[in-house]
């Protein structure tokens, strides 16, 4: 049965061409428009670390100024850290897999002197940094602790650097400069960019993934500066490069794993101690307020998705119902075209019911031819997209799921514009068209 | 004219009415709310920043090894940097105005316990720093060779003077001349020696966009920016000498970022026109399934239609009644679809203030709308409505 009705819906749509292709036209164009949109909005409101998500927490602790609190985030808390407390954090927290971190704009060369010389984005973090957030050793492991106790010159290399200064080879004990020091290779990566770039949200959500990895206990001794944000409330006293670790300047960004509700409470519970030992030391003037947030809760605090984003979803949605109502005049243009044919049907003893299933058959091959259309168009879009705009290219490709809901959206939308029609042509009587 | 017989024929057949005046709608409330946005946008790009966007060359220069003298090296630059031909001031800079990175404090005419802290751009320059972005100074003095400040750890010193833009003057020191005024950031006193009437900042989306401070004085460190300004026409000359310029000079350094400053702009305003192609061609489709769709329903009622068509040919109707009929029809239809796009039109705007910090919209985009779907569903009613007209009263005799 099914299968003649799909026959008699692939042989109305050929009787009626233009029609049809009107409807297939309108629902793909509508299903195109929404699903760029709907795109850029899940790529960016997507989980960047899915597996572990809700186990990877950001440590928020108010050290702002007693007068004003933090206005730029959400929860009006500084998004990041003062390099005292990161120490001390780092130093003195119960025992679980947690690092400071920062990047940092570095020059990178070969170690014979005379090469070019590259300027990179590098991350200065703690050995925890690799195997919190899941990174991909190629080459050799991580620095052990044992290094980052004593500060030793060591560094992990990103895919993409060690293919351009080790033609891919295994660098590991081989040696590079980085900022006129010679640095030993440990590990190499695969390049590392999560959308978004949940870890360090301070320069925006979408970045170049980093280049390399160096040892956090290195920064302070070497006065390296962060390439991101600093954000002060009070001046800090002295100047040079070496102040802004003394300062109350918030720049360092900070992570913990924790795998489940207790360990959040203990967690949580030695960052308030913490605080209330740092008031009673005269610094942390405001009310106590710390946060551990998961990396959910932190793409919200840090409202990762764009207003501009939100706004395009809901003027494509009001684009889609446009579509629909159009096929909805379009397919009752055709259904009542037919009702001669309708009628005779009816006459010949098909009920009401088949009648409706008939013609939802036909929709729905509508929407399904409409739905792929609408998919290619909407490839096509992100073509055109990521030739003619800035628009990162992450946010514009189409995975599994992105298909499947343009699909199902395409065969809903179809089938709400086609209710209608195919109740009323179910309506017709069978003798209305008999008479002549 | 015959409004009363088209209503009574549009109620006995409502569907396709509704249908198109649903359709007009949702067109006019996405239409007129894109279009505003569109316009808003526009705006922003293309607000004057007060700096002489085209012939100024930006760059970007980080050092490598420890023992560099930068000051040094610097002045070497400076020097350098004027003798290319072409070159009419130079400056070492902070940050580079309107690229999306740079510097901002907490300034205020006073210092008490709830001072009210304006954040604030900095920019720190050297005495030709206004020259080289082409500020236009209104008020007060330029900066002299004196007022320049070369930090250096061992000494501790900090510049003393700065000019304000109008904007910051005006916001801290309202209806006051701010020239000679104490300016209090943290710790610090400084003297307003001047005003400039304009000058953009770093962050495009910013409010604080025009609230900038410019501090005679240069960060002698590993990393520092060049604002160099050409005459008119030979910025592209200058621009491709700058890095063999440097590097000839020393190469232990890399040399970034060489870009004029208009083309600085238009990559930090890449969001905004990037938010206008999109909508723009939203619009286009939009309007152009709107009219795929009036035509397509006023072609099938024509359609239905030509008996009664031929009948009143055959009773007297000329053709420009028949033409008439159909455009006024239409013109109906469409002016109830607008009526309730009005509606939703203010209340996706609405939504869109409540939800989105957009703005209100302006009321002339309603209008606006109005009569651009107006002429569209003329437009696109009028081919079926000739052939309407064309029916022959003959047809009104013939049985089917």
């Amino acid at each position: 049965m099914l299968l003649y009705e799909f026959k008699l819906a692939f042989k109305s749509l050929r009787k009626n061409p233009i029609l049809s292709s009107l409807m297939i036209g309108a629902i793909a164009l509508g299903i195109g428009v929404c699903m760029i949109t709907v795109t850029m909005f899940y790529l960016m409101s997507g989980d960047p670390i899915p597996h572990k998500s809700d186990r990877l927490f950001a440590v928020q602790i108010d050290s702002w100024s007693k007068e004003r609190p933090y206005t730029g985030s959400t929860n009006e808390m500084p998004f990041q850290l003062t390099w005292p407390d990161s120490t001390a954090l780092m130093n003195r927290a119960p025992d679980f897999p947690q690092t400071a971190m920062f990047k940092s704009s570095m020059i990178i060369e070969q170690l014979q002197q005379g090469s070019e010389l590259r300027r990179e984005i590098v991350r200065i973090t703690g050995r925890d940094f690799f195997s919190m957030f899941d990174l991909e050793f190629i080459y050799g492991t991580s620095w052990t602790e044992e290094m980052e106790q004593q500060a030793q010159q060591v560094v992990v290399l990103s895919e993409t650097v060690n293919n351009e200064l080790f033609n891919g080879q295994d660098s590991v004990g081989e040696s590079i400069r980085v900022d006129d020091r010679e640095y030993r290779v440990v590990g190499v990566v695969k390049d590392w960019n999560p959308v978004p770039n949940f870890y360090d949200l301070n320069n925006g959500s979408i970045e170049d993934p980093e280049a390399m990895y160096l040892p956090i206990s290195l920064s302070e001794p070497l006065a390296m500066t962060t390439a991101g944000n600093t954000n002060c409330w009070k001046p800090s006293t002295g100047s040079g490069p070496q102040a802004v670790y003394q300062s109350e300047c918030v720049w360092t960004q900070y992570w913990v794993e924790l795998k489940n509700a207790d360990e959040v409470a203990e967690y949580r519970n030695f960052l308030e101690g913490y605080y209330a030992e740092q008031q009673q030391l005269g610094r942390f003037e405001r009310p106590q307020k710390v946060a551990v947030s998961n990396v959910r809760e932190w793409l919200n605090i840090n409202q990762v998705v764009e207003n501009d984003n939100r706004v395009l979803v809901g003027l494509a949605f009001m684009f889609l119902s446009v579509c629909v109502f159009n096929t909805v005049g379009l397919m009752l243009t055709k259904f009542l075209g037919r009702s001669k044919e309708t009628s005779i049907r009816r006459a010949l003893g098909a009920t009401r019911m088949t009648i409706l299933r008939q013609h939802l058959v036909e929709v729905s091959s509508i929407g399904f031819v409409g739905g792929i259309l609408g998919l290619f168009l909407t490839w096509a879009g992100l073509s055109v997209i990521k030739f003619a705009t800035d628009i990162p290219e992450q946010l514009l490709h189409l995975d599994l799921q992105l298909m499947a809901l343009a699909l199902i959206l395409a065969l809903l939308a179809t089938l709400a514009a086609g209710l209608y029609p195919s109740w009323h042509i179910g309506r017709i009587s069978p003798a209305r068209y008999l008479r002549t | 004219m015959e409004i009363r017989p088209i209503l009574s024929a549009m109620l006995r057949n409502k569907t396709g009415a509704i249908l198109i005046a649903l359709q007009i709608a949702f067109t006019l409330a996405v239409v007129t709310n894109a279009f505003f946005i569109i316009y808003q946008r526009w705006e922003k790009i293309n607000r004057p920043s007060g700096m002489d966007m085209h012939n100024i060359v930006t760059s970007r220069v980080q050092w490598v090894g420890q023992d560099v003298d930068y000051k040094a090296e610097i002045l070497r630059d400076l020097e350098a940097l004027k003798a290319i031909p072409g070159v009419t001031h130079v400056t070492t800079s902070n940050a580079i105005p309107l690229s999306g990175g740079g510097s901002s404090r907490g300034v205020s005419a006073e210092r008490t316990e709830d001072t009210e802290w304006t954040a604030t751009g900095s920019f720190l320059l050297t005495q030709d720093g206004l020259d080289s972005l082409g500020l236009n100074l209104v008020s007060g003095r330029n900066f002299t060779l004196n007022d320049v400040v070369w930090f250096d750890p061992e000494v501790d010193e900090l510049a003393q003077n700065v000019i304000i833009t109008q904007a910051l003057a005006e916001h801290i020191y309202p209806d006051e001349n701010a020239v000679g005024k104490t300016l209090y950031m943290n710790d610090s006193e400084l003297t307003v020696i001047g005003i400039v009437e304009r000058m953009h900042g770093s962050w495009v989306s910013w409010s604080g966009l025009e609230r900038n401070m410019l501090v005679p004085m240069v960060f002698p460190g590993s990393s520092i920016s060049y604002i160099i300004r050409t005459q008119p026409g030979l910025t592209e000359e200058v621009r491709s000498q700058v890095k063999q310029t440097l590097l000839d000079i020393n190469n232990r350094r890399v040399i970034r970022r060489i870009r004029v400053l208009e083309d600085v702009a238009t990559s930090s305003y890449g969001s905004d026109s990037d938010m206008m192609v999109i909508l723009s061609s939203v619009v286009c489709l939009l309007l152009l399934i709107t009219v795929v769709g009036i035509v397509g329903l006023a072609a099938f009622s024509v359609n239905q239609r030509t008996r009664q068509i031929g009948t009143r040919r055959a009773l007297g109707a000329r053709r420009y009644q028949i033409l008439r009929y159909f455009l006024v029809e239409n013109w109906l239809i469409t002016s109830i679809g607008l009526t309730l796009g009005v509606l939703l039109a203010s209340a996706f705007n609405y939504y869109l203030v409540v939800h989105f910090e957009l703005e209100r919209l302006d009321w002339f985009y309603i209008p606006m709308g109005m009569a651009i779907l107006w002429l569209l569903g003329l437009f696109a009613v009028y081919g079926p409505a000739r052939r309407a007209s064309m029916v022959s009263p003959a047809i009104a005799t013939r049985t089917v």
